[in-house]
């Protein structure tokens, strides 16, 4: 079963990201700001990691950024969740080091049908 | 002159000698031969009556006094042998008396002439005109002589010109000399050799030639030159002298009266030239004066005349402009017979007319005498009426002929002279400079008009186009050159005030000719308390100061500054700034370079003022957009767990749920996805009116994405049985254009087509070139747009009131955002639409070149 680490400030939304990744059958590591993220990335080594952009602390930039730079975690596939209409927010999170964007908000049961299709992707 | 008898004399002599005889002949005792020395009382008598000369009043009284002794012997030997020599006697004293008395009368007449000649003297003297005067002259010397034919024949431009001629038959006005195969005529022999020829009988005279071309017939004949200042000016003729020929005495008296003449023609011609040269001077003073005011070509054109009129006869005067490019001159002022009259404009050809001579040769011409002669001579086809006088000089700019101004006469013959002909090209000088002036003037008129009005539309633009930046920097630097260039400055600063950081004063906005120093005063400001343009600011006046010397509060920035103008930018009342001009040279400035930078200061001040509100407009634009984008970004997290959560229930993942729970929580998904659109609408919006949308302009392939944007449409399409077609015209070039923004547009109309055209409709895109655009077409067999909707469909939040709009999700943005899109772009958007046929939205892209 596959860990996803999933970073978002605002509670709802978090436990919202979980149910729908639970029913789609993942594991969920949950961080409400981006420090927590960093470290929780560090120490429970997930499959993939569903970033935030706007969050206290740290913001989804510099998590990515952080995590791109350690050997450590490099190897783990990074997701922006960001907005419609937020175009700008999709080039500067690939420029901090993502790997992939899904945009918010999401249908409970598109969210798990994405991250499946990335995790196979990078599996590759 | 009058001449005493001598009949006198000889009687009271006769008497004399009888009394005297009579009375030696008395006895000795009688009383009355005591009264025999008293025979010389009628000898006193007679010197008394001549007035005799002391001298030969003595010698007469010593031949009178021997008288007695001469008689007492005849009258003691009387009868005798002394008769005879008595009688020889009384002959001497006859003949004495008679030689006394000849002598005598050339004295008085010598005498008489010297006042008769003072008298003529104070008589010409008195003359007012050269023409009176020799007329005066000559009258004298008829009298003098007793000549009955005579005239004054003059020099002037080379030719003789007989002035005044008495005596019958009249001689016709031009003289004519008549000249002989070499030899000199009588007139040129008087006035190269300077002296007085006299003939007995001219006709048979072997030396000369006849005189003139005269109806009459010389006897004797005199011609005496008339010298000014020891120059031969021309000559008096006299003939016919009824006695016989002219006398050496009447030689002589002739050249004493023409020397009177010529001393009262030289003073009277000294006083005339003094005249003229007066009124000369006036007339050029005065159009100098005209050059130098800004005058309307017309008012100077009258001035001159005016001036001329004054020099000379100008009752016909003309000016005319030649223009090169059309090869044609204007007459643009025409005086005839005294009033001003048109003749227009004609083809300029070389060899036709006087004006066109002048304006091809560049040179003055001045006809005199036989005009016409003088015409065929120059080889010039006169054009209308010929005149018998003419004058016309050149209108020179630099090297350049600009025009021809005349003046002439039909009648009068030599009514010009070489000396008109100086003063008159000296006018025509001053005009050509006066014209010169004034053309330049209104072409700079006309040039600043056009910047200014450049200015304007300028300023309008930049208003109207409420996008962007209103380029003030540039503005005011154009404001400045402006104002230099109209000027004639050295330097040029304009300053605005302003307060930043804290610190308030002038701050350099933009500067011509300055030391590289000065651009300090764009950061920190220049001191409100210093220099003139200070005080300027404080007062809010306008300083034209001529020598900055004498200004104490002149702060030298500029080394060479000698004069300085300094205008306010004044703002309803408020002083935002000033302009600055400084110049090195003294008193560099005048009233109307005040006048017309204070229209660019007014100017600059409508352009600050619209600067800085289109600033304000851009602020709270720019906070409206970023309030917009904070606020939807707000909502959407919120909305985002609505409708996620709502999903979740829906699907079932939270139990069962019963039909009407089913239907009420659709309802609230449907809303949260309205909402959100609307949001995302308002933001894109919100962004496009701050202008944060940045475009990527690239070439754009039509076909290629049109078909990516109907791929994307086709399926929702095809499940509403709605037929897609597309119709692309072979061989478009790219569009110039953001692809991403072209998808949008087309992507919005092509929903709206799809979502209100009923199953079964159609829907065609197409496209085709139209000059430098491409025009695309979406067009529906759909609902339509009702008439009283159409002109409101791309308003804000308007939403139609069709069943089939209201039924569908909306925000009322689709369409204004569109328009935006397009128009961002550079093209233009509209439709045609009739409820129940369809819509067709057609909109323009230009070409990429």
């Amino acid at each position: 079963m596959a860990k996803i680490l999933v970073a978002e400030d605002e509670k709802d939304i978090l436990e919202l990201v979980e149910i729908s990744l639970q029913l789609g059958g993942f594991e969920v590591i949950k961080a409400m700001d981006g420090l927590e993220a960093l470290e929780k990335a560090f120490t429970q080594e997930p499959d993939l990691i569903l970033l935030d952009i706007k969050m206290p602390k740290l913001s989804g930039y510099e998590v990515c950024k952080k995590l791109k730079e350690s050997p450590q975690t490099k190897h783990i596939p990074v997701v922006f969740l960001t907005a419609r209409g937020q175009e700008h927010e999709i080039k500067a999170g690939y420029e901090s080091g993502g790997d992939d964007y899904i945009i918010k908000p999401f249908a409970p049961d598109e969210l798990p049908k994405r991250v499946q299709e990335i995790l196979k992707r990078f599996k590759k | 002159m009058k001449r005493q008898s001598l009949w006198p004399a000889i009687i009271s002599a006769i008497l004399a000698i009888v009394v005297t005889w009579a009375l030696y002949r008395t006895p000795a005792e009688s009383p009355l031969h005591a009264l025999r020395y008293l025979y010389f009382i009628p000898v006193i008598l007679v010197s008394f009556l001549y007035g005799l000369a002391p001298g030969l009043f003595a010698a007469f009284l010593v031949v009178s006094l021997m008288l007695p002794h001469i008689l007492q012997t005849a009258a003691r030997n009387f009868l005798s042998e002394h008769l005879f020599s008595l009688l020889a006697e009384a002959l001497l004293l006859i003949l004495s008396a008679v030689a006394v008395d000849q002598w005598l009368g050339t004295q008085r007449r010598q005498r008489d002439f010297y006042k008769a000649l003072s008298d003529l003297g104070e008589l010409l003297a008195s003359q007012r005109e050269a023409e009176s005067l020799l007329k005066t002259l000559l009258e004298s010397l008829f009298q003098l002589t007793g000549a009955s034919w005579g005239e004054v024949i003059l020099k002037e431009n080379n030719s003789l010109v007989r002035k005044i001629a008495l005596g019958e038959p009249s001689p016709r006005k031009p003289f004519k000399p008549l000249a002989q195969p070499d030899r000199k005529t009588l007139a040129d022999m008087v006035l190269e050799e300077g002296r007085t020829i006299v003939s007995a009988n001219l006709e048979l005279d072997p030396r000369f030639s006849r005189w003139a071309d005269t109806p009459v017939r010389f006897s004797s004949f005199l011609a005496v030159p008339l010298r000014i200042q020891g120059k031969p000016i021309g000559l008096i003729a006299l003939a016919n002298k009824p006695e016989g020929p002219f006398s050496p005495q009447d030689v002589k008296m002739v050249e004493a009266v023409i020397s009177k003449g010529e001393i009262a023609l030289e003073n009277l011609w000294l006083l005339e030239s003094e005249k003229k040269r007066a009124a000369k001077l006036a007339a050029l003073n005065e159009i100098a004066r005209a050059v130098s005011s800004a005058l309307d070509p017309k008012l100077l054109y009258t001035i001159v005349h005016r001036e001329i009129s004054r020099l000379m006869k100008a009752e016909n005067f003309y000016i005319a402009l030649y223009n090169p490019e059309e090869e044609t001159v204007e007459f643009v002022f025409v005086v005839e017979n005294g009033k001003v009259s048109e003749w227009g404009k004609r083809k300029a050809i070389p060899g036709k007319g006087l004006t066109e001579h002048i304006i091809f040769t560049g040179k003055p011409l001045l006809l005199s005498g036989d005009a016409e002669e003088e015409l065929k001579r120059l080889r010039i086809e006169p054009i209308g009426r010929p005149a018998k006088s003419w004058l016309g000089a050149p209108l020179i700019v630099g090297d350049r002929v600009i025009g021809v101004m005349a003046v002439q006469s039909y009648d009068e013959e030599n009514l010009y002279t070489q000396e008109d002909l100086e003063v008159f090209q000296n006018i025509a000088l001053q005009t050509a400079v006066a014209l010169e002036n004034a053309r330049l003037l209104e072409r700079t008129d006309e040039a600043l008009a056009q910047k200014v009005k450049e200015l304007s539309i300028l300023a309008e633009l930049d208003r109207e186009m409420a996008i962007a930046s209103l380029d003030l920097a540039r503005l005011l630097k154009l404001i400045l050159d402006r104002a230099l260039l109209y000027t004639g400055a050295d330097a040029g600063v304009l300053a605005l005030l302003e307060e930043k950081e804290g610190k308030k004063g002038l701050y350099l906005k933009a500067q011509v000719g300055y030391p590289p120093e000065i651009e300090q005063y764009a950061y920190t400001p220049y001191p409100l308390e210093r220099g003139i343009t200070g005080r300027v600011m404080r007062t809010g006046q306008a300083v034209l100061c001529p020598d900055v010397k004498l200004d104490p509060d002149y702060d030298p920035v500029r080394e060479s500054t000698l004069s300085q103008l300094t205008v306010p930018i004044i703002l309803e009342g408020k002083v935002l700034g000033a302009i600055t001009l400084e110049s090195s040279r003294y008193d560099a400035f005048i009233m109307e370079d005040l006048a017309f930078v204070r229209s660019l200061a007014d100017r600059a001040a409508i352009a600050i003022n619209q600067a800085m509100l289109f600033e304000k407009v851009r602020q709270a634009s720019e906070a409206k957009s970023a309030f917009i984008s904070e606020i939807s970004h707000e909502l959407r997290n919120p909305l985002a767990s609505i409708k996620g959560y709502t999903d979740l229930i829906l699907e079932g993942k939270a139990g069962p749920l019963s039909e009407r729970q089913e239907e009420f929580l659709t309802k609230v998904r449907s809303n949260a996805e309205r909402m959100q659109k609307l949001l995302e609408d308002l933001s894109h919006l919100s962004k496009i009116e701050a202008g944060q949308i940045p475009l990527n302009i690239a070439p754009v392939q039509v076909k290629e994405t049109v078909e990516e944007v109907i791929s994307m449409c086709r399926e929702k399409a095809e499940e509403k049985g709605l037929s897609l077609q597309v119709e692309i015209e072979e061989g478009l070039p790219p569009l110039k254009a953001d692809k991403l923004r072209f998808t949008q547009i087309l992507s919005n109309l092509l929903e709206n087509a799809c979502s209100y055209t009923p199953q079964g409709g159609k829907v065609t895109v197409k496209a085709c070139r139209e000059d430098k655009f491409i025009k695309i077409e979406v067009a529906d067999t759909g609902i339509g747009i009702p008439f009283e909707e159409q002109p409101k469909i791309f308003q804000r939040f308007f939403r139609g009131s069709h069943p089939m709009v209201r039924g569908k999700q909306g925000t009322g943005l689709g369409l204004h955002i569109t328009k935006k899109l397009v128009e961002m772009q550079g093209g233009e958007i509209s439709f045609r639409s009739v409820p129940n046929q369809g819509t067709t939205f057609i909109f323009t892209l230009p070409v990429w070149e």
